[in-house]
């Protein structure tokens, strides 16, 4: 079932304003924890586009969230140009004192999928988020 | 913009004033910390009862403060939610820094440290 379907500027306030709205659409659908781990994937993965896609002002970031039975998906676009093929597959950093870097790896920790395309000149990510 | 209320000559309270520490706010909020460290401030408690989310960036910035104090000073962090908790106990970061319940244990411990 589609829930919300936004855009926003390629700027990092524009996540902090979308995050709360995310996740309190997103409540009816995962526990209080997954809740927790729903965000922190959903607003590194806007981030890490906004920093790195760079993408221009007139480029704005597409926002599309569906729940089910199943739990939720949400799908990130940009027109921005392809990122590294092997972004969500290479080693992550393990130094505990870095003070940047810990952004895909916390993708991959908190969601239970992710699927980057790259579709008619637009980059595509797919988060999804088991229920319960 | 943060605000604080220095104890003594080198510990110093923080709020960082700001609902989610994170990378549309996190280097103000290093930069102003940094800010304080420089002014021999290094026995800092940076309370997070007013902080609802912190992301990596945020995390990065509490990280190069600690880095920053280093030996000679140390950070207390107090009062997290239950969801930015989360955040440091995923990252293992919970490791790292020191929590404790409110502001007043979080001075006393710098005070007897």
């Amino acid at each position: 079932m589609p829930l919300m379907s936004v855009t926003i500027q390629p700027v990092l306030a524009e996540v902090d304003a979308l995050a709360p709205r995310l996740t309190a659409a997103a409540q009816p659908y995962l526990t209080q924890d997954r809740l927790v781990a729903f965000e922190i994937a959903v607003v590194e993965a806007l981030s890490n586009v906004i920093r790195h896609a760079g993408l221009r002002p007139d480029q704005p970031v597409g926002v599309d969230m569906q729940g089910s039975a199943n739990g939720m998906e949400v799908t990130i676009t940009d027109d921005g140009p392809p990122p590294p093929g092997d972004l969500f597959t290479r080693p992550q950093p393990d130094d505990p004192m870095a003070e940047s870097g810990r952004g895909i790896g916390l993708i991959l920790m908190c969601a239970n999928g992710v699927e980057a395309r790259r579709e008619n000149g637009r980059n595509s990510l797919t988060l999804r988020f088991a229920a319960g | 913009m943060i605000t604080t209320e220095t104890h003594g000559q080198a510990i110093c309270l923080v709020d960082p004033n700001m609902p989610r520490l994170t990378a549309a706010t996190a280097t103000a909020f290093k930069d102003e910390v940094s800010g304080l460290i420089d002014k021999g401030y290094d026995r800092l408690v940076i309370d997070l009862a007013g902080v609802g989310f912190v992301d990596s960036s945020g995390l990065g910035a509490l990280v190069g403060l600690l880095k920053k104090v280093g030996n000679r000073g140390e950070i207390v962090l107090c009062q997290p939610a239950d969801s930015v908790m989360q955040m440091f106990r995923i990252t293992r970061m919970d490791r790292v820094f020191k929590f404790l319940p409110d502001r007043a244990q979080a001075l006393d411990a710098l005070k007897e440290g």
